[in-house]
């Protein structure tokens, strides 16, 4: 028995939406980040709630070095930086928010 | 005469109408449900800001009589470590009997006058004498909001078992609201230290080490500690910019209006990478950080404000959007963001340093 094409067409449309929500919701969420991550997230919250421009400056030299230690992944370095340069582009709070998140999505793990 | 009816065409609705109709309803509700939510939810703060305000003015009636403010909790006092076996004295903490908090004090200020006549309040808060009544549940010490459970519990050791006293589980009653005891903390492993403490200071992350010998108040800078006794006229900082009391939601950690036991531990509920359970002082105190040379990857002070995602038990912690609620030294209420800047949480939770306290 083979499905009409209305109803393979409605299926097709039921899963691009659910992998379209579920690709929302996931995409959300920052994953279980690395104690070195979680330490220069916790400064890199600091100095953008206190807007210190130069804490900025040693956290960039903390993540280039830890990447080179490889007690951070890329991917954790590439968050950290972004963050990092939406300070240095004045975006305080928004830096803020964003380290903010990444800390709380370890909660619980 | 004759009757021209049109049969069928009216009798009901079809069932695209019929759809059409429950849509648009869910649609309205949708739109309708957060709006009901935070209707609720402003009810809960309220609730939550008068629970506060009661415990504030309870405060000040307490100072007035004793023309000082409770202790964060009351302890056989020591230099060195030694008491009486009745005391109970930690001897890692130093604390011992009679362990009453500040919750306790102000029980006849909060018409609760009744159960602390009841208590026996020359024994310890653990003693069997106590044990029905420490268990009470007392809605002026419940925030509506906290989504933890609000009967009491269970006060447990360091490995998460029951704590046994003189062969008895303590069960307390709980409490949502938690006193300041600044921004160092001195219970632990401090509170014992015999030979100092760092203290750090927020500006420089420089610190300087204190010798204690049991004595809280050597390192203490906020209103409350063990076996605190501040008059208002020790807020140089100003009362009203001075925080006494705020959250702690029962959904991080146990907190109760009753006292301190040696030996007992409070355990976060929820996890971080880095929290984990704290000395017996945090069942009625929280600091806001830094304390014993506590310093970020950078050398920077920690300072954790209410809400700070890494969830420490000695930390101030709400659950209302955005932020929590502190009572001031001067009785009012105010609600404070969660992003608040750092170092202004810090001067708030101290009393005396001399910091000029900017909008909050």
């Amino acid at each position: 028995m083979t499905l009409s094409a209305t109803r393979r067409g409605t299926i097709s449309g039921v899963r691009l939406a659910a992998s379209l929500m579920i690709l929302s919701i996931v995409g959300c969420w920052y994953p279980e980040v690395s104690p070195r991550a979680y330490e220069i997230t916790k400064a890199l919250y600091s100095a953008c709630n206190l807007q210190k421009t130069e804490k900025l400056a040693v956290i960039e030299e903390l993540i280039e070095q830890s990447l080179d230690e490889e007690s951070l992944t890329s991917r954790e370095a590439a968050w950290l930086l972004d963050i990092v340069a939406d300070a240095r582009a004045g975006e305080w709070e928004q830096a803020a928010l964003e380290s903010r998140r990444i800390l709380e999505d370890q909660i619980g793990r | 005469m004759r009757v021209c009816r049109r049969v069928g065409s009216s009798r009901g609705f079809t069932l695209i109408e019929l759809l059409v109709v429950i849509a648009i309803i869910g649609i309205l509700v949708s739109l309708l449900l957060p709006a009901v939510q935070q209707a609720r939810e402003a009810a809960r703060r309220s609730q939550c800001q008068n629970h506060l305000k009661q415990l504030g003015l309870a405060l000040h009636n307490y100072h007035d009589t004793h023309r000082a403010l409770p202790a964060g909790y009351y302890s056989y006092p020591t230099s060195d470590g030694s008491a009486p076996a009745w005391a109970n004295t930690d001897s890692a903490t130093w604390d011992g009997a009679p362990g009453w908090g500040w919750g306790t004090m102000l029980l006849p200020y909060l018409d609760q006058a009744v159960i602390y006549n009841a208590l026996a309040i020359d024994s310890p808060c653990w003693s069997p004498a106590n044990a029905s009544l420490v268990r009470t549940k007392l809605p002026v010490f419940l925030c509506p909001t906290s989504s933890g459970p609000d009967d009491s519990f269970t006060v447990e050791n360091a490995a998460g078992s029951p704590l046994v006293v003189g062969g008895n589980q303590l069960v307390f009653g709980r409490s949502n609201y938690v006193a300041s005891h600044g921004q160092e903390s001195c219970w632990g492993e401090c509170g014992a230290s015999k030979t100092g403490v760092i203290f750090t200071n927020i500006y420089t992350s420089t610190t300087a080490p204190v010798i204690i010998n049991g004595d809280a108040s050597r390192v203490a800078d906020g209103p409350f500690f063990r076996n605190s006794g501040v008059q208002l006229r020790d807020f140089v900082d100003g009362t009203s910019n001075s925080i006494v009391l705020g959250e702690h939601s029962s959904q991080l950690s146990d907190k109760t209006w009753v006292g301190v036991v040696p030996g007992a531990f409070t355990r976060p509920s929820v996890s971080t990478p880095e929290n984990g359970p704290d000395a017996a002082a945090t069942l009625t105190l929280v600091h806001a950080g830094p304390s014993g040379g506590e310093l970020d990857i950078t050398g920077d002070p920690i300072i954790h404000p209410i809400n700070f995602p890494t969830l420490h038990v000695g930390q101030m912690y709400s659950e209302h959007p955005g932020g929590g609620q502190v009572c001031m030294a001067d009785g009012s209420v105010r609600f404070v963001s969660e992003n608040i800047n750092l170092l202004l949480w810090a001067e708030l939770s101290s009393i005396a340093e001399g910091e000029v306290i900017g909008e909050f």
